[in-house]
């Protein structure tokens, strides 16, 4: 294509003009050396963990074989057992009660992780450290090593959600302490008030919806951890998925699967809509 | 019934019914979780021994617990951008604005039965298909990524203003023209922040995916609980530990750094 | 050239937008679309573009090919190829620039010729040199070439206005479009780019759908009024008050006194008119 001449200036010969200034756009070298490190350091993963990516492609009829196997889902579960039942509620129990005692716990921590309700500078970060620490910890090890004392079924899940949820709720709780408005604490201190006044009259009906909001987003959480601990033997869906993948019967696990796919979505929906139903409340009340 | 100088006692109506609720709600699920508090009481001096095997750590599998963190660092390395390149896919055909809506809605419900799915089912079937292994573990671990990355990006995407678009458009580009040029500058940085999340929740999930059989730390803390190899097993839940806190570090600077660029004048 | 012949659009429920417009624009013609709010003249431009579908007429575009030999698009039914291919001559200039905020300015104005780059090369390659100093120099004759490395989104609006039009001259078109280029913009500010777009019109078609009749009067070479979806005036830029009175029927001081406030009524387009509609006495029944 000819290029036509731009207006407004006669433009006497565009390639002399120095652009005072590097082009936005990378040059094909550029981009070419980035991509093929980039592709290097693929292959070099790739080679180092002896994988071979392509088993996707060469052994991709095993897919076809499970969708043979697993169609049609086995549905009559929902109708046939009260297996399945007992299993969703053993996952929701555990899941919600490892909320409510975990969130409780977390709650109790929170004050003391928290620049300004702490007793003193040190028992605040030594919180801090003990509560990422503990929130590093995976929740199914905790499981494993409840497993030998309490033995299996859903109160070890109860328990090892419990304890992960302290340090996941903690911080969330401890940074919302943090962020209240001082001039409303201050206002207390004023007063000559004690750390247990000032926390009850001035921190608490600041952080009460925050700490709502965190309880429910840990709910959200701890139902699907619910899930993966009972895979390791804390009962309930999980640990169904588990039985009749080891049993082979595909068809039962697409079913605890489409179950599984079912409960978290609507439980999501359900802990959306009571947060929001009492978050409202809280604001009309003041 | 008003109280004494006009404080009114009906305000504690609806935080009583709340708790009481609330604690009818604990009971239901104490019964159907089968809780037993007495367990710990009979079970004390049987959790106190358990814990007293636990230490002191086994030193001499220091070793392998580095090497095996690393592979699952090498996993989480490996699946976060083939995850994210699976995301951008699913998160443009999720974005009403540049889709069409037939292809969004299938998306949408894609990503969002993703999204309720626990990485740990994903990997249960594709170890049947692929059997045990990295390779499962990786594409778990990408699938894994679809669920939040897909949603996020589709939403960031759908706040770029229709007229941006629009003008782009009417300079009579494709549309594939139109994503490069309209759509991802204004979405990716946001998009490289969130990626660099999603690792650091990777190296979580893998390490779980690795007890199931995925490989990495995370099998070897599983097969030395499974042996009642237990202070081999604190090794590991140490290395784990350490693995978890760097990875939050490095993300967290990392992504710093990616916001301070893109909100940086230029 | 354009040409638009007995364009008409109806909403479903039969409510008439735009009736019977008729009008053709040569290069040379620097044309200004006058009316009040919700009168149509928007959504003119919006057919013209092909974002909207009219009801009924022709609008018929005509360029110049490279080899000489003139081609001739009917927009209102292309295929969506056609349809970019017609786009790619005509250089649109938005209220605001509507530009994408996060490139920088020479980007935004190189952007212009995408049309003209295989989207394969677009991906992998980008732009070439020669081009950066193309839409470098076009940049320069806006006055704008020391913002050329900023981010569109840290530029005040006359200057994103301004990019919007270098934009559309690296485009290189057969015709200008401007939705209210000015509308946004403060007296001194809106002159300014209508000096800018005054001098496109030597050679190619310029219309512009403008709120300020001052503004038309002294730069257009010919105004077109449009009224409750219908052509009530089309000739001399310079209408004397009985037009406008009637043209504007009780916006005018409106118009006179706050042209930002009337303006941005008006600026979304579509919407805006779709929403103009529904107020009584704006359309003709």
């Amino acid at each position: 294509m000819p290029r036509a001449r731009l207006w407004p200036e006669e433009m006497s010969d565009v390639a002399k003009v120095e652009v005072p200034y590097k082009l936005p756009s990378r040059s094909f070298l550029e981009r070419f050396l980035i991509l093929s490190g980039i592709l290097a350091a693929t292959i070099a993963l790739f080679a180092a963990l002896d994988v071979d990516p392509f088993v996707f492609f060469t052994e991709f009829y095993h897919v076809k074989r499970l969708v043979v196997d697993m169609m049609p889902p086995r549905l009559e579960l929902l109708f046939q057992s009260k297996g399945l039942y007992d299993s969703i509620g053993e996952t929701i129990s555990a899941a919600f009660l490892g909320t409510v005692f975990g969130g409780a716990l977390a709650v109790g921590f929170s004050f003391f992780a928290a620049q300004n309700t702490a007793p003193s500078k040190w028992v605040r970060s030594g919180m801090r450290t003990l509560l990422s620490v503990e929130r590093a910890i995976p929740e199914f090890a905790t499981l494993l090593i409840i497993i030998s004392v309490v033995g299996v079924g859903p109160f070890t899940s109860t328990v090892a959600l419990t304890i992960a949820s302290i340090g996941f709720c903690g911080r969330l709780c401890a940074d919302a302490i943090e962020n209240v408005d001082t001039r409303q604490v201050e206002g207390l201190d004023v007063l000559g008030s004690s750390r247990w006044q000032t926390i009850r009259y001035a921190i608490l009906p600041q952080v009460g919806p925050s700490f709502l909001s965190a309880l429910f987003y840990m709910f959200d959480v701890n139902l699907r951890r619910a899930i993966v601990l009972g895979y390791f033997g804390g009962g309930g869906l999980g640990f169904e998925l588990e039985r009749s993948k080891g049993m082979l019967q595909y068809k039962d696990m697409l079913a605890y699967t489409l179950c599984i796919v079912a409960l978290v979505m609507v439980m999501e929906r359900v802990s959306d809509f009571l947060r929001k139903q009492i978050l409202n409340v809280d604001t009309q009340l003041k | 019934m008003s109280g004494i100088d006009g404080y009114d006692f009906r305000r504690y109506r609806r935080p009583a019914a709340y708790l009481t609720s609330l604690a009818a709600l604990i009971a239901l699920a104490a019964w159907q979780a089968e809780v037993d508090l007495g367990m710990f009481f009979r079970n004390a001096d049987k959790g106190v021994a358990q814990l007293g095997a636990h230490f002191p750590p086994d030193s001499s599998v220091i070793g392998i617990m580095v090497k095996e963190s690393l592979i699952t660092v090498a996993m989480a390395l490996l699946a976060t951008p083939l995850g994210g390149a699976i995301s951008l896919v699913f998160g443009i055909a999720a974005a009403k604005n540049i889709s069409p809506p037939f292809i969004r809605s299938i998306a949408r419900g894609l990503i969002s039965i993703e999204r309720a799915l626990p990485e740990i089912v994903v990997l249960l079937f594709l170890i049947v298909v692929f059997g045990i292994g990295y390779f499962a573990g990786i594409m778990a671990l990408a699938i894994g990524c679809v669920g939040m990355l897909g949603r996020l990006l589709g939403d960031a995407i759908e706040e770029i203003d229709k007229k941006t678009l629009e003008s782009v458009e009417l300079v009579g580009v494709t549309r594939s023209q139109l994503v490069r040029y309209a759509v991802l500058p204004e979405v990716l940085p946001a998009f490289i922040s969130n990626l660099i999340f999603r690792f650091e929740v990777n190296i979580r999930a893998s390490v779980v995916l690795g007890a199931v059989g995925a490989g990495g730390v995370g099998y070897e803390l599983g097969k030395a609980m499974d042996l009642s190899d237990y202070q081999q097993a604190t090794t590991a839940i140490l290395a784990i530990v350490v693995l978890v806190l760097l990875s939050e570090r490095l993300s967290d600077f990392l992504r710093k750094k990616v916001n301070a660029k893109s909100a940086a004048l230029a | 050239m354009i040409r638009i012949d007995g364009l008409c659009k109806k909403l479903p429920d039969g409510r008439s937008l735009l009736n019977n417009i008729s009008f053709s624009v040569k290069a040379g013609e620097f044309v200004g679309i006058l009316g009040g709010s919700g009168a149509g003249k928007s959504l003119t431009l919006r057919c013209v573009m092909g974002l909207v579908q009219p009801t009924a007429g022709d609008i018929i575009f005509s360029r110049t090919k490279a080899s000489g030999e003139e081609e001739t698009f009917c927009i209102q039914n292309l295929s969506e190829r056609r349809l970019r291919e017609a786009r790619r001559d005509m250089g649109v200039i938005f209220q605001g620039g509507n530009l994408v905020k996060r490139l920088t300015a020479l980007e935004n104005v190189m952007m212009g010729r995408l049309g003209h780059i295989s989207p394969v090369r677009s991906w992998l390659y980008g732009f070439t040199d020669q081009e950066a100093k193309e839409a470098y120099e076009v940049l320069k004759s806006m006055k704008m070439e020391d913002y050329a490395s900023r981010r569109v989104g840290n530029l005040s609006g006359g200057e994103q206005q301004r990019v919007a039009i270098a934009r559309a001259i690296f485009q290189k078109p057969a015709l200008y479009l401007a939705d209210e280029p000015v509308s946004s913009l403060d007296p001194k500010n809106a002159r300014k780019v209508m000096k800018l777009l005054k001098p496109l019109s030597k050679d190619k078609p310029v219309i512009g759908v403008f709120h300020q009749p001052h503004l038309t009067a002294e730069f257009c070479t010919r105004v077109i009024a449009i009224k409750g979806g219908e052509i009530v005036y089309d000739g001399a830029p310079d209408l004397d008050a009985a037009t406008l009175a009637m043209v504007y029927e009780g916006e005018l001081e409106e118009v006179a006194r706050e042209p930002a406030s009337v303006a941005a009524d008006a600026s979304s387009g579509f919407a805006a008119e779709e929403v103009a509609s529904l107020r009584p006495g704006t359309i003709t029944p």
